[in-house]
């Protein structure tokens, strides 16, 4: 059994009387420790599919399952790391790792120690005492990753985490993402707008249309990582991909 | 900019100059007018000091102080309550605005003689006083900082396992709006602070630095006079730099990167 299942997933806004459909008749069934990437034209709902499997946001009809379980709202086995920058400014690294376990009643001492581990998973032990705001942007969603992952999540959910990032520091969040998911083993739905990004993470990539979203196609990258950027099967994946979500820009925009 | 403790004490040595200059110009402005009355010397001032301190340590300050923290706990009592539930619950908001509003303009001095013969000449008379000139920009700062949250720390709260209201106010809504709310308590505690004078000067009570003011001056003893005006203003000072040193400088240490 897949650990997320979407079944028929509709998602519609209405403002000023009128119905704008953000997502059509959705199905998706996501396995346990799978690496999916949502990409697609900016406006195809992509986040907003996200943000239901998060629980933020209610579907117009049908629902999703995680573990047979429909979601009805949001929930820390459901980790989410947002695009923009979403630390607690008032808590230090630890406080912010530590605030899920603080939630769930975890005494001090344990608390701290969870969070420390995941900390030096994310490679920041030195860095544990700061504010946000003494952060880079590549360090502040490094605790964003270590503050979803402390709660134990099934999934961890992404929403184009690195998209504020300059293009050096995306590489290397895009590998040390990896090196954590082959260390902790979790499902991971991530968000991107990012061809590039979506081969060298994804074992599956899910292209949406352009408004109303529906899948479009879903694209298995089966070669062995770490993916070589440059090399000729990421390079056919890419054309596919660029050709697919071509036609759909050209019929927004 | 100088370097850091060259500037440091540069400006010790420049505020000293400038304190001292005022000293000197008024002593010398009260010896050229030559009249008690009309603008008392800082020697006469000082001699008031002199034989009334005991009086004032003892007495007058003890009483200030105690209108001023009564009125100001109870000001905090019940304007963080209501602004917290009207910042976060919509209802609230529509229910207590319109009663806001409507009492908010009054000025808190009005409230005088209604303190008077609701409570007497007593402490809780001038407290009274002070908490309506405290509460509003208090409950106003409070509410403002719960407005404007901003929604990616309460999405991702809840996706940490904070879904109950009463967990996304503690440990988020609150910890943000904090420096908004001591914004609030400042300007309360300067208002506070007005208000004491006022409402023990009109007879609210019958000790205080306010009351002797008024007492002093209707024995034309007008050193008297400024001396308590010297210690209403030191006092005020002292307050407000001591809550800016233990709320803003160790309290609010994070939003240091948010303001530069």
């Amino acid at each position: 059994m897949a650990l997320l299942e979407i079944r028929n997933l509709s998602k519609l806004y209405t403002s000023d009387g009128k119905e704008l459909v953000v997502l059509k008749q959705i199905n998706l069934d996501i396995k346990e420790n799978e690496f999916i990437c949502f990409i697609g034209p900016s406006g195809c709902g992509k986040t907003t599919l996200l943000r239901i499997i998060a629980g933020l946001e209610e579907p117009s009809s049908g629902a999703i399952y995680l573990n047979g379980e429909m979601i009805k709202g949001p929930g820390p086995e459901r980790g989410m790391v947002f695009q923009e920058y979403s630390l607690f400014p008032w808590r230090t690294v630890l406080g912010n790792v530590a605030f899920g376990p603080e939630l769930n009643g975890v005494p001090k001492q344990e608390r701290y120690e969870r969070a420390k581990q995941y900390i030096e998973m994310v490679g920041l032990e030195r860095f544990e005492s700061r504010y946000p705001h003494e952060l880079s942007g590549g360090m502040k969603q490094r605790v964003a990753i270590a503050r979803a992952l402390v709660n134990n999540p099934k999934a961890l959910l992404m929403d184009e985490p690195f998209g504020a990032l300059d293009a050096q520091t995306r590489n290397i969040m895009q590998s040390e993402l990896l090196r954590i998911w082959g260390e902790e083993k979790k499902t991971v739905v991530f968000v991107t707008h990012s061809v590039d990004e979506a081969i060298y993470l994804a074992d599956r990539i899910v292209i949406l249309s352009a408004r109303p979203g529906s899948i479009k196609d879903i694209i298995g990258v089966d070669f062995h990582r770490p993916r070589v950027r440059t090399s000729f099967e990421v390079n056919t994946i890419r054309d596919r991909i660029l050709c697919d979500l071509r036609s759909e820009i050209a019929a927004t925009c | 900019m100088f370097g850091g403790t060259l500037g440091h004490w540069r400006k010790y040595w420049i505020t000293a100059l400038s304190l001292m200059s005022l000293v000197v110009i008024w002593q010398l402005a009260a010896m050229t007018v030559d009249d008690q009355v009309i603008l008392p010397s800082p020697i006469q001032v000082f001699a008031a000091f002199q034989s009334s301190w005991q009086e004032i340590l003892t007495e007058d300050l003890p009483t200030s102080l105690l209108h001023f923290i009564m009125g100001m706990m109870a000001a905090l009592l019940i304007a963080l309550p209501i602004g917290m539930i009207m910042g976060w619950f919509r209802l609230a908001d529509e229910f207590f605005d319109p009663i806001i509003e409507i009492i908010r303009p009054i000025p808190p001095l009005a409230w005088i003689p209604f303190a008077i013969i609701w409570f007497g000449l007593t402490n809780e008379a001038a407290a009274f006083i002070i908490f309506m000139g405290a509460v509003f920009p208090v409950l106003i700062n409070t509410y403002v900082g719960f407005r404007s949250l901003p929604k990616v720390y309460v999405e991702s709260a809840k996706v940490l396992g904070a879904i109950k209201d009463v967990d996304l106010m503690r440990y988020i809504a609150f910890p943000f709006a904090l420096p908004s709310i001591a914004g609030g308590v400042r300007i309360a505690m300067g208002i506070a602070w007005m208000c004491l004078v006022a409402a023990e000067m009109f007879g609210v009570s019958t000790s205080g630095l306010g009351y002797q003011i008024w007492y002093n001056y209707s024995l034309h003893k007008m050193n008297y006079v400024l001396l308590y005006m010297i210690i209403l203003g030191l006092l005020g000072l002292l307050i407000d730099r001591s809550f800016r040193y233990v709320v803003e400088d160790k309290m609010l240490r994070w939003r240091v990167g948010l303001t530069q």
